[in-house]
């Protein structure tokens, strides 16, 4: 019953233009049981990051040595194993969510946030304006990423903080290009000029008006992008310039795992296949995101 | 097209200045001087500070940069500190390496990911086209250092059938190549399919069929050219990205190409083997993105005529 009714009440919506945009793209995302999954999957493990703080002690169990559990197999007491330190490798691979979450999803939304004002503000403006700072975007996407992400952490310093600052930089051209082309798509368009028309702000238009538009593709790159995070952000670590050991981060894990691999090949597994789930989760729900905003797409 | 390309020729100028201001501000704010590299951590201050004299490190940024500038515009990219020698010196004999895998790598990634990405879109909705999509995005999903370390696992460690370090037979190739074209055919194919599938469905599609056109003639004469276009742009960039990018691998595998030395240099604070590495690629960067911008125009009436 309740169903129709909804049912009934979003046809009415639609027939007088008063549809929820969210509500709809909800509505396609839901029918897409591969991306509903992933969903799922990531849910529980932004819960297990969490729960992990409280169920373990980061000092006794996360980084204590123990001597005498070296380099164990998987086992039912240590389901993944143990290090050449003795640390169990199950514990350390769900802390370790912490830091990847963590650093994916802060570095995608302070990418974006910078992506914003600069692209929006440089269609918005044109002009001079635009043309030296796209310039400036332009001519940092012409560096590999990678050589500039290294140089930047080798400047500010090892760690999350540096991590995090370095790949921001890197990822803010493209978001301001990506905005800057959707926002210049909507912003000649005849409602704009009436409400400028009207006196509404420049302010006020690009919240009100333009980056509703805009809402939908960006979410998609913001999605991808966390994927595209966690997987720098462990190349990084692993190349140890970005969280140190003894932390258990899932690349900084795996490099300490290459000089082991002929006696305990587990070490370099469980910590690849974490990052390989968590990425394909994000990229499996950007997927099916976009699938929902464009149906047509499919 | 002359005109175009001149244009955008001299448009790489500012770029270039923007990128090496960038690098250079970046470069001074790290830790060491050119003093304290080069003669070691026991030198005293007195004798680092006079080495900074001597070379000039002590002038203000802005003036070190516009040396810096007239050198690199004569093609004197400075000397590296750690090394002694000139950074052309230091980094030519690394490109080799690095460009011998870069150009198998994306050759490789279009000869596997064209042909896989067509055969899904013409057999949408098939196994075979789930499978593709499944592939390529684990493979997407998926770092390039633990794909070279679970290859390493397999080929090296339990088979024994491959070397896991340095240069010497062909087979030491095998497993950086396969770590860095394998995600990039995979990313190749899911283009391709995308552009294809869409492409498929448009009006000129149509009217061939009408006009009787074979699907092999459709698929291969008129859907793939156009499918192709940004395809050709991301091998570009692939292309540039490896050049500067392919670090991990030359880690991972101990190739000693451009990616080692500048991880070496940005660990040990050599500014000028960072810059001058930083000049290079950004340039090739450039250049290659043009080549590839020209070769879509070559291909396409269309986008030729938008040129002008």
């Amino acid at each position: 019953m309740t169903k129709h009714r909804h049912k009934r009440q979003d046809r009415l919506g639609e027939m007088a233009g008063r549809t929820n945009p969210v509500a709809d793209v909800w509505r396609n995302f839901r029918h897409h049981p591969v991306s509903m999954a992933a969903m799922i999957v990531l849910v529980a493990m932004i819960i297990m990051a969490i729960a992990a703080g409280f169920i373990w002690d980061y000092e006794t169990d996360v980084v204590a040595i123990h001597a005498a559990d070296r380099l164990q197999p998987p086992s039912a007491a240590h389901w993944f194993g143990t290090d050449d330190f003795g640390r169990d490798v199950f514990i350390r691979v769900m802390y370790g969510a912490r830091y990847s979450l963590f650093i994916g999803i802060v570095t995608s939304a302070v990418s974006m946030v910078f992506g914003i004002v600069i692209g929006a503000s440089c269609a918005y403006f044109g002009g001079a304006y635009d043309a030296v700072i796209m310039r400036i975007m332009d001519a940092i996407v012409c560096i590999p990423s990678m050589l500039l992400m290294l140089a930047l952490v080798a400047v500010l310093g090892k760690g999350m903080k540096g991590m995090i600052i370095a790949m921001t930089f890197v990822s803010v051209p493209g978001y301001a290009r990506i905005i800057r082309s959707i926002v210049l798509g909507v912003v000649h368009q005849e409602y704009i000029e009436a409400a400028l028309a009207s006196g509404t702000s420049h302010v006020e238009i690009i919240r009100r008006h333009i980056l509703p538009n805009c809402f939908g593709p960006i979410l998609v790159d913001v999605l991808m992008s966390v994927s595209g995070c966690i997987m720098s952000a462990s190349s990084l670590s692993f190349l140890s310039m970005g969280i140190q050991v003894p932390a258990p981060e899932w690349g900084a894990m795996l490099s300490g795992a290459t000089k082991l691999m002929q006696l305990s090949p587990h070490l370099a597994i469980f910590p690849g296949l974490a990052i390989l789930l968590t990425s394909l989760c994000f990229n499996l729900i950007g997927d099916g995101l976009t699938d929902a905003l464009d149906p047509k797409s499919r | 097209m002359l005109k175009y390309t001149l244009k955008r020729l001299l448009f790489m100028i500012p770029s270039i200045l923007i990128i090496t201001f960038l690098t250079f501000f970046i470069m001074s704010k790290s830790a060491g001087s050119p003093g304290s590299v080069a003669l070691g951590m026991q030198a005293s201050k007195e004798d680092i500070a006079a080495y900074n004299h001597a070379i000039g490190y002590d002038r203000p940024l802005l003036v070190r940069y516009g040396d810096y500038m007239l050198g690199a515009v004569q093609g004197d990219l400075g000397e590296s500190y750690k090394a002694q020698l000139p950074v052309s010196k230091v980094l030519l004999p690394k490109f080799p390496i690095t460009c011998k895998l870069a150009i198998l790598a994306v050759l490789l990634s279009a000869l596997i990911g064209i042909p896989i990405g067509v055969l899904a879109a013409v057999r949408k909705g098939s196994i075979a086209d789930t499978g593709v999509t499944v592939v390529s995005l684990v493979l997407a999903s998926m770092p390039g250092f633990w794909l070279a370390l679970l290859m390493m696992l397999l080929f090296s460690l339990k088979l024994g059938l491959l070397p896991t370090f340095g240069l010497g037979t062909w087979k030491n190739y095998v497993m950086p190549l396969t770590t860095l074209s394998l995600p990039s055919a995979a990313y190749v194919a899911r283009m391709v399919r995308i552009t294809m599938i869409n492409e498929l469905s448009s009006d000129y599609v149509r009217t061939a069929r009408a006009k009787g056109a074979g699907p092999a003639r459709i698929v291969f004469l008129h859907v793939l050219r156009n499918a192709l276009v940004p395809v050709i742009t991301t091998l570009g960039m692939n292309f540039a990205g490896l050049l500067g990018g392919a670090v991990i691998v030359e880690q991972v595998f101990g190739l000693p190409g451009v990616g080692q030395e500048i991880l070496n240099a940005i660990n040990a604070k050599d500014s000028p083997i960072v810059l001058g590495s930083t000049i290079i690629l950004s340039l090739l960067y450039m250049v290659i993105m043009l080549v590839m911008d020209l070769i879509n125009a070559l291909l396409n009436p269309k986008i030729r005529d938008n040129l002008g």
